[in-house]
């Protein structure tokens, strides 16, 4: 079962690395960090905190752009040019095709944020002289809110198009995210809000000495149970639809 | 697996199951960062952009302003500043397209002033001294709305020593004398002769300094050294 699954998530990957959107995104996102500097920094003392915040931002927006640009229209695409079918035909499960596409996606993904980290990184030790390790905790707490998304649009694309998919997620996104817009911490309803917010660590990382290891965990798990709710659903919905 | 799907209710329960995960891993994760400030992604994302556009919001701001000028000049200037109200909109964009658009804050909070709105300029006043904490012109400027119009003569002289003090920077020399000239009056008629005093030494050090130059944007047409209006 595993060995379908990664045979399927490999090609995913592989698929993903002959787009270009992948590498334009990059280039366009790496441009922008390298123009960070040229910023204004909001006040003396707290340039740094400027560079990473915006850096993050940037990593955050080119994320999101790719792996919408990914997720929406995998499975969509190969139902439309009926490639399904020749997986689907050769023993391998729905659910396993869709987890091995969201896995793809997600294995894509950590190529793309890993090479933008490092390129702020970088930019950031020469630019400051210091390494700013706490970049990394943001990098990898944008991993997996994209991950979140694209488990969300892979669950969406087994029943739809990618039009819909893409509109959906970037409802989806608004909506986790609008819980402090909505409610606030003293009211009951912020509890059971589900919102994407845990994995916002931009401010502290960029302003203050990140996150700690329990923060991370906590992360870590909200991410588990977000991927396996949204992929069970997925599956469920896939499993029944009339190909 | 397999089982599991076939049998929706079994499934949706999971789902529920995963949704309480969820609800108490940001219940935990809200409170692990309790001590922690925490932006919104959107409020992130607005700065960052707002940064990015930083020649294109200038740019506006000097075009709006440019705007602004010609018809103050050509169409009614011999209003008095109160009644130059149709500015208000134009520079409510400038000061938040570019919070250091210091002329726009100068400007706008004697307008608002001298309609009567003393609360309104004193905010605008001081959003300018917030925005623009080197500014000698906006210091000296808050100082003067609060002392003749707000009538606290108490904040208008500490903001007063505030404009007077080394750290102010000024666009060019003749800012700085004319508003010296509005703090030693400033400081007299709210008893300090002493720190008018030294504001008249400045001032006459400030004016050997620039001899017989005409201030930036003069008209001397007929060049004779004194501006024509």
């Amino acid at each position: 079962m595993p060995r379908r699954i990664y045979a399927i998530a490999a090609s995913v990957v592989a698929d993903a690395l002959r787009r270009k959107v992948v590498y334009v995104v990059l280039l366009f996102a790496a441009v922008m960090a390298a123009a960070i500097p040229l910023l204004p920094s909001y006040g003396v003392g707290v340039a740094m905190g400027v560079y990473r915040e915006v850096a993050l931002t940037l990593c955050y927006v080119a994320g999101m752009a790719v792996v919408l640009a990914l997720s929406a229209n995998r499975v969509p695409g190969e139902v439309e040019r009926r490639t399904v079918y020749n997986v689907l035909s050769r023993s391998v499960r729905r659910w396993e095709y869709l987890i091995g596409c969201w896995l793809g996606v997600l294995v894509t993904m950590f190529g793309v944020l890993a090479a933008f980290g490092l390129i702020v990184f970088g930019l950031g030790w020469v630019n400051y002289g210091q390494p700013m390790w706490t970049l990394w905790q943001g990098v990898f707490a944008i991993w997996l809110e994209v991950g979140v998304i694209s488990a969300f649009a892979i669950a969406v694309s087994s029943i739809t198009g990618p039009v819909v998919v893409a509109t959906a997620s970037i409802v989806f996104w608004m909506i986790a995210h609008a819980r402090a817009g909505l409610l606030s911490a003293d009211q009951f309803a912020w509890k059971l809000y589900p919102s994407l917010d845990t994995f916002n660590i931009i401010n502290p990382v960029a302003h203050g000495t990140g996150v700690g290891a329990a923060y991370l965990a906590t992360m870590l798990v909200v991410f588990g149970a977000w991927v396996a709710g949204l992929l069970l659903a997925g599956c469920v919905a896939f499993d029944r639809r009339d190909l | 697996m397999d089982a599991l799907i076939r049998r929706p209710a079994v499934a949706f329960a999971c789902i529920a199951l995963m949704l309480v995960v969820v609800l108490g891993g940001q219940a935990l994760a809200d409170t692990l960062a309790a001590e922690t400030s925490f932006t919104a992604t959107g409020d992130a994302m607005g700065r960052a952009g707002f940064a990015y556009l930083t020649g294109v919001r200038i740019f506006a701001s000097a075009i709006l302003w440019n705007r602004i000028d010609p018809i103050y000049h050509e169409y009614y200037g011999d209003l008095p500043l109160a009644e130059h109200t149709y500015m208000l909109p134009t520079i409510k964009i400038i000061t938040v397209l570019t919070p250091d658009f210091e002329e726009a804050y100068n400007v706008g909070a004697w307008v608002v002033a001298r309609r009567g709105l003393v609360d309104e300029a004193l905010e605008l006043a001081r959003q300018g001294v917030e925005n623009n904490p080197k500014s000698g012109l906006l210091a000296t400027n808050y100082a003067q709305i609060l002392f003749l119009f707000a009538d606290d003569p108490e904040a208008a002289l500490a903001q007063a020593e505030i404009a007077f003090s080394d750290d102010m920077e000024w666009r060019d020399l003749f800012e700085q004398h004319d508003s010296y000239a509005v703090l030693r009056t400033l400081f007299k008629t709210c008893g300090e002769p002493e720190r008018s005093e030294a504001v008249m030494v400045e001032i006459e050090r400030l004016d050997a300094e620039l001899g017989d130059r005409l201030p930036p944007g003069s008209h001397d047409h007929d060049g004779d050294g004194v501006p024509d209006h």
